[in-house]
């Protein structure tokens, strides 16, 4: 539980934008131990799918180190587990040539990766589908799909894009809890994308805040329950406390944003 | 340039009605005001005329139809390649695209007599004028494919590290072969008016040489005749081509 997954040491990014540099991301200091559910909570478009590109290697950071099990590993493609926050299941492969893919470009003979997807899917319900291709599933059941294929592949560190952000109320909780289960018997290092504070808080030992342009950690919150969980902790008082502590915070800050954009922009 | 022909009822049906009701007007006016047959056939004439010749007819669109199939392989070959080496190699699509683009506004048929000086009067001209019309629509459509592959699915597949052979493989291929079919189905019916335009410079047989031989007679219900197999051949091959694609691009299909 102790030994640290993924760091990120003062990662910074910055774009050009029509001659003018633009920070995205600012110092962003963050750690994943090994087995810990964290998120990252912000507003949208506060550039932390940036970070995951960076943690995946496909962008370059303008300063700042990403470490792996303690070794640095910044701009190195294939260590991670991800799950996209849109659906990228391929419409020419079925469901299950879909979920064995992180294993083909592993390099898994074939065969072995099929049984081991058919195995998933028939421990999660979808064994009927494994034929099927993807347009004609649910979108609850395409995530489900997406998620069951970064949990096959073979990293340790799972990065999930707010995976359940296209879905509507009921199935997004229907979700998280079905993730939860998963999640409670597998254990995997796991780094959350969301914007919602209830999902972050219901399914995270720890959360990050983040700012927005250029997006910062803010805060750093530990959850103090226990696992396996369920929705009861919903209306605890203290989560209900938690959460709008959070909430706060983040009005707070966007309060403060504002009125600085109302003093720069008159 | 997108066409939509489906052997269902429902988009057959009203295009067939327009032909008929075309072919009755047609018909009529060329029996009321009794205008020659050598200046306008009657329908009736001109199926008379291909019943009458229908040996003929036969021998002759078969060599057209060889024609235009090697042309059409060769062709679509060609442009499959072409349009994969300039994807894998930016440099040379932006030296050569440009210029390939320029290429379609020479006439293929200014073209022919050249390639008839420099080849003769066999297969190879011929073949040469098909690829010249078969391989670009092929190539624009690829190339257009590639562009529009998904970037959040190349992202992914980056982010688990596939290697740029996986990539083009699992990823590129599979999401460009829509638009090859939709080069393919205008390569298609090129190639049968390609084969006939090179049998119009210099040939033993084809339709294109019945075309010729019926101008230079005054057999205007011939010329009529060929261009209604020749119009046939163009919808077997596209419907060929549509096959194919429910075949080896089946999920497409189920998405529309």
């Amino acid at each position: 539980m102790d030994r640290v997954k993924l760091e990120l040491r003062n990662i910074a990014k910055r774009f050009k934008q029509q001659k003018q540099e633009v920070e995205v991301l600012s110092r962003i200091d963050l750690l994943v131990r090994e087995g810990e559910f964290v998120s990252m909570i912000g507003p949208s478009g506060c550039g932390k799918s940036t970070i995951f590109h960076i943690i995946g290697g496909i962008t370059k950071p303008s300063s700042g180190e990403v470490y792996m099990d303690g070794k640095e590993v910044t701009g190195q493609k294939g260590l991670i587990s991800y799950m996209p926050q849109f659906n990228t299941l391929f419409p020419w492969r079925t469901v299950e040539e879909n979920v064995i893919l992180t294993l083909e470009v592993a390099g898994v003979p074939k065969k072995e990766a099929l049984q081991n997807a058919r195995l998933w899917l028939e421990r999660v319900g979808l064994r009927e589908y494994a034929h099927h291709y993807p347009h004609l599933l649910s979108g609850g059941m395409q995530q489900r799909v997406a998620f069951i294929r970064a949990l096959l592949s073979p990293q340790e560190l799972i990065c999930l894009d707010e995976p359940f952000g296209a879905l509507d109320a009921l199935t997004r909780e229907e979700m998280q809890q079905w993730l939860l289960n998963l999640w409670e018997h597998d254990r995997r290092s796991v780094l959350f994308i969301t914007h919602s504070i209830e999902e972050a808080l219901f399914l995270s030992d720890r959360i990050y805040l983040l700012s927005h342009l250029p997006t910062r950690v803010m805060k750093e919150i530990t959850v103090p329950y226990q696992r396996p969980r369920d929705r009861s902790i919903l209306t605890d008082p203290h989560f209900v406390e938690m959460r709008q502590e959070i909430y706060d915070q983040m009005a707070k800050y966007r309060a403060n944003r504002n009125s600085l954009e109302g003093v720069l922009l008159g | 340039m997108r066409k939509r022909v489906s052997l269902h009822g429902s988009r057959i049906g009203p295009p067939l009605i327009t032909v008929i009701l075309l072919l009755v007007v047609w018909q009529t006016v060329v029996t009321w005001w009794e205008i020659p047959k050598w200046l306008l056939p009657s329908p009736i004439d001109i199926l008379n005329e291909g019943i009458a010749n229908f040996s003929r007819l036969c021998t002759h669109s078969a060599a057209t139809i060889k024609v235009a199939l090697i042309g059409l392989a060769v062709g679509s070959s060609f442009g499959v390649l072409l349009a994969i080496l300039l994807h894998i190699i930016p440099v040379l699509k932006r030296g050569i695209y440009p210029l390939l683009i320029l290429s379609q506004n020479i006439p293929t048929i200014a073209l022919a007599p050249l390639l008839i000086i420099w080849f003769g009067y066999g297969l190879l001209p011929k073949v040469i004028v098909i690829t010249l019309v078969c391989f670009f629509p092929i190539v624009v459509s690829m190339l257009d494919g590639f562009r529009q592959t998904d970037r959040n699915m190349l992202n992914y597949m980056q982010m688990i590290g596939a290697s740029r052979k996986d990539i083009f493989i699992k990823l590129e291929i599979p999401s460009v072969l829509p638009f090859l079919f939709a080069g393919l189905k205008i390569s298609a019916t090129y190639s049968v008016m390609g084969a006939v335009i090179g049998e119009w410079l210099g040939a033993r047989e084809g339709l294109g040489v019945y075309m010729t031989l019926a101008i230079s007679s005054f057999r205007t219900d011939r010329v009529f005749v060929a261009i209604a197999v020749i119009v046939m051949i163009s919808l077997v091959f596209f419907g060929m081509i549509l096959l194919l694609e429910r075949v080896l691009a089946p999920w497409h299909k189920k998405e529309g």
